[in-house]
């Protein structure tokens, strides 16, 4: 009676341990199954345009010069850097490449400022950069009375 | 071994979810600036007047180009150039030298560095031995 009964016992152990496994890893399986579902958004490449143009460059002068950088995607952002820009050549009458130049705006892992100080772009929304401009001082007569453009580049990352 | 896998699995969408910032977002842009340049202005009103001291001289006012150019003064003996006489200047007047006894004929222009502009209006004295017209 007594061996029957602790085999019972243990039989009852084994079972229940058994239960408790199951439920275990039953509970393991649960907490740890599912699914989970992120949103993600590739990042979208920005255009940069002429704003206010340096009217009346002479050999020799130094302007300034705006361009709108816009911010396509559904996360703030901040201009790092802007390149410098070079004017190409023309012709009829020939005014050289380069004579017409923008200087770089250094790198800045903060952002650079734009002309109202501010350094973040919102989302879908765009901010105003200031250039400077140059003139050769030895810039060809035919460059008189001429409009330049100076392709750029710029490096943009997500806001902090 | 099943429950370590799926424990690990869970712990590593939450901190995902969790922590969206941890992907860094780049990208570029691309475009232009534009800018343009200027004209250069001739000079205009271009008058002469005699000054006798210290030889006979001709003295040239003219009303301003733009107002970053210089001047060009060119002088000769042939109505409608050549002009093989010159001087600079940043002014709007400008006295010759002593001149010797001719017609001379004067014109003025803007300059900056390789910009020139047209030939203001001609200016002209005839200079004798005693008077200068």
């Amino acid at each position: 009676m007594l061996r029957s009964r602790r085999i019972a016992v243990v039989a009852l152990t084994v079972v229940a341990a058994i239960a408790l496994a199951d439920a275990a890893q039953a509970f393991w399986t649960s907490f740890g199954s599912g699914s989970a579902a992120a949103q993600s958004s590739a990042s979208i490449d920005s255009i940069i345009a002429p704003d206010t143009s340096a009217a009346d460059l002479y050999p020799g002068a130094v302007m300034s010069v705006t361009v709108i950088i816009d911010n396509p995607n559904l996360y703030p952002v901040v201009v790092n850097s802007i390149s410098a820009g070079s004017s190409e050549a023309l012709t009829s009458p020939v005014c050289a490449a380069g004579s017409v130049t923008t200087d770089a705006r250094p790198a800045d892992p903060t952002g650079l400022e734009q002309s109202g100080g501010a350094k973040i772009i919102a989302p879908q929304s765009s901010g105003t950069y200031t250039l400077t401009t140059r003139m050769l001082a030895t810039a060809g007569n035919g460059c008189q009375s001429r409009t330049f453009t100076l392709p750029l580049t710029a490096t943009i990352t997500a806001a902090p | 071994m099943r429950a370590t896998i799926a424990f690990a699995l869970a712990l590593f969408v939450v901190s995902t979810l969790g922590n969206p910032a941890a992907a860094s977002w780049a990208s570029s842009a691309s475009g232009a600036a534009t800018a343009r340049a200027d004209t250069i202005v001739a000079p205009s009103g271009l008058t002469s007047s005699c000054t006798l001291l210290l030889g006979k001289s001709v003295t040239l006012n003219w009303s301003p180009a733009n107002s970053w150019a210089g001047y060009e003064v060119r002088w000769g003996t042939s109505s409608g150039g050549p002009y093989p006489s010159s001087a600079m200047t940043t002014n709007t007047t400008y006295s010759t030298p002593a001149l010797s006894s001719g017609t001379y004929y004067f014109v003025v222009r803007a300059i900056n560095g390789a910009w020139l502009s047209a030939n203001s209006n001609q200016t002209s004295k005839i200079i004798s031995p005693l008077t200068c017209s």
